[in-house]
């Protein structure tokens, strides 16, 4: 099939062929996964972020909470994995999953670093900027590798709107932050997620 | 284009070959982008230090957009001189990795000229260490890995730093993160 493997060189048709076979089994993986991991990692960031804002009024180490965020992050590659365990994962399964693995460490680092830093309650609305903008950073790169457009809008979209809380908390209305990163979240991963859910299911029937 | 399902080692095969393919396109590139942004980084952060801590005006902080408007173009000459050869799907990954952290890095930069307080230095190095970190992971090339590791690592160093010396940092953890693996590429390309 693919005559020049033994040379160890390929043509540009078959390196097409292949990354072809490539970019539709990770869909499919995705898709088959039914974007589980987008939403369940969605609904985790919104409560963490939601039940570390209400309790900051008791007492401000609750904001360690969202220490849990990178740390569901890491568990949901391996959900993911065991989700679709009855299929190997591809390379660019693994370059996905890479990526998140390295901006959750990313993100967990800023968490860490900033905590001699940013006095609280500070660190929340500072985190949550980073969170937004390295979520809308993994959710852009999923969706060029996957070729999943709603992945690359909205992930722009979070880039840009990160800045947000820092606005909102320099003009004091730090009280909108929380529903801002909600909203943020439910758009970057959750609706996103729901789509390849409903894709996955209207493929099944 | 008809679908084939490629076994298992077939896949493997081809799949180590396009790694390989695309690491030997870095390493015949020289390192080149990582060359070109690390000395331009390193360059203009050296310039703006000077000028900050000579004059105290903070309008030299403009400065800093240097390094897109020489990094650019600087990279479209060493694009339009590489070798040409077959693209493989995970040289466009890792294209598309640095174009997203790009965009983002540039983002961010630019509205720290109105968020004056935003940590950007920090911001800015641990991008570009998830950058070269996932380039590294991708490829398969350990002096990427830890550079890029070392880069995440590092940045917070910025951000408990305060005042000039932290442009100094920023500096040095570049030449770490960027200089460093680019050179370790050039020498590993006389190899070829």
């Amino acid at each position: 099939m693919y005559k020049h493997m033994e040379s160890n060189t390929f043509t540009e048709k078959e390196s097409l062929a292949l990354i072809t076979e490539m970019i539709r089994s990770a869909k499919n993986r995705l898709e088959k996964n039914s974007g589980l991991p987008f939403i369940i990692s969605g609904y985790i960031t919104i409560v963490m972020i939601t039940a570390s804002w209400f309790l900051l009024n008791h007492h401000h180490y609750w904001n360690l909470l969202l220490f849990s965020i990178p740390v569901f992050g890491f568990l949901s590659i391996p959900l993911t994995n065991a989700l679709s365990a009855k299929e190997k994962a591809n390379h660019l399964d693994r370059i996905i999953n890479k990526t998140w693995l390295i901006l959750a460490f990313g993100l967990f680092v800023t968490m860490v670093g900033g905590l001699p830093v940013w006095a609280f309650p500070m660190i929340f609305y500072k985190t949550v900027s980073y969170f937004l903008l390295f979520i809308g950073i993994g959710v852009i790169i999923t969706g060029v590798v996957i070729r999943f457009r709603p992945f690359v809008f909205l992930g722009f979209l979070g880039i840009l709107a990160s800045l947000v809380p820092l606005w909102l908390n320099f003009f004091d209305k730090t009280h909108y932050i929380v529903w801002f990163a909600d909203i943020l979240v439910i758009l970057m991963m959750i609706i996103p997620g729901h789509i390849l859910h409903y894709k996955r299911n209207k493929s099944h029937v | 284009m008809k679908e084939k399902q490629l076994n298992e080692k077939e896949s493997l095969e081809l799949i180590t070959q396009m790694i390989r393919n695309t690491r030997q396109r870095i390493e015949k590139g020289n390192g080149i982008p990582f060359l070109i942004w690390g000395y331009t980084t390193v360059l203009v952060s050296l310039l703006v230090w000077y000028l900050l801590s000579t004059t105290g005006n903070p309008n030299w902080n403009y400065l800093w957009f240097l390094i897109p408007v020489i990094g650019f173009p600087a990279m479209m000459w060493a694009i339009r001189k590489q070798e040409k050869g077959v693209k493989t799907y995970i040289d466009r990954v890792i294209g598309y990795v640095w174009i997203v952290v790009g965009i983002a890095g540039l983002v961010v930069s630019a509205s720290a000229i109105f968020l004056w307080n935003l940590p950007i230095l920090f911001i800015v190095i641990l991008m570009m260490g998830s950058g070269t970190a996932i380039t590294g992971l991708i490829i398969k090339f350990k002096p990427i890995i830890f550079s890029g590791f070392a880069g995440i690592l590092l940045s917070f160093v910025c951000l408990i730093v305060k005042g000039y010396a932290s442009i100094l940092l920023f500096a040095l953890i570049f030449l770490v993160m960027m200089v460093i693996p680019g050179h370790i590429l050039n020498v590993n390309k006389k190899h070829y």
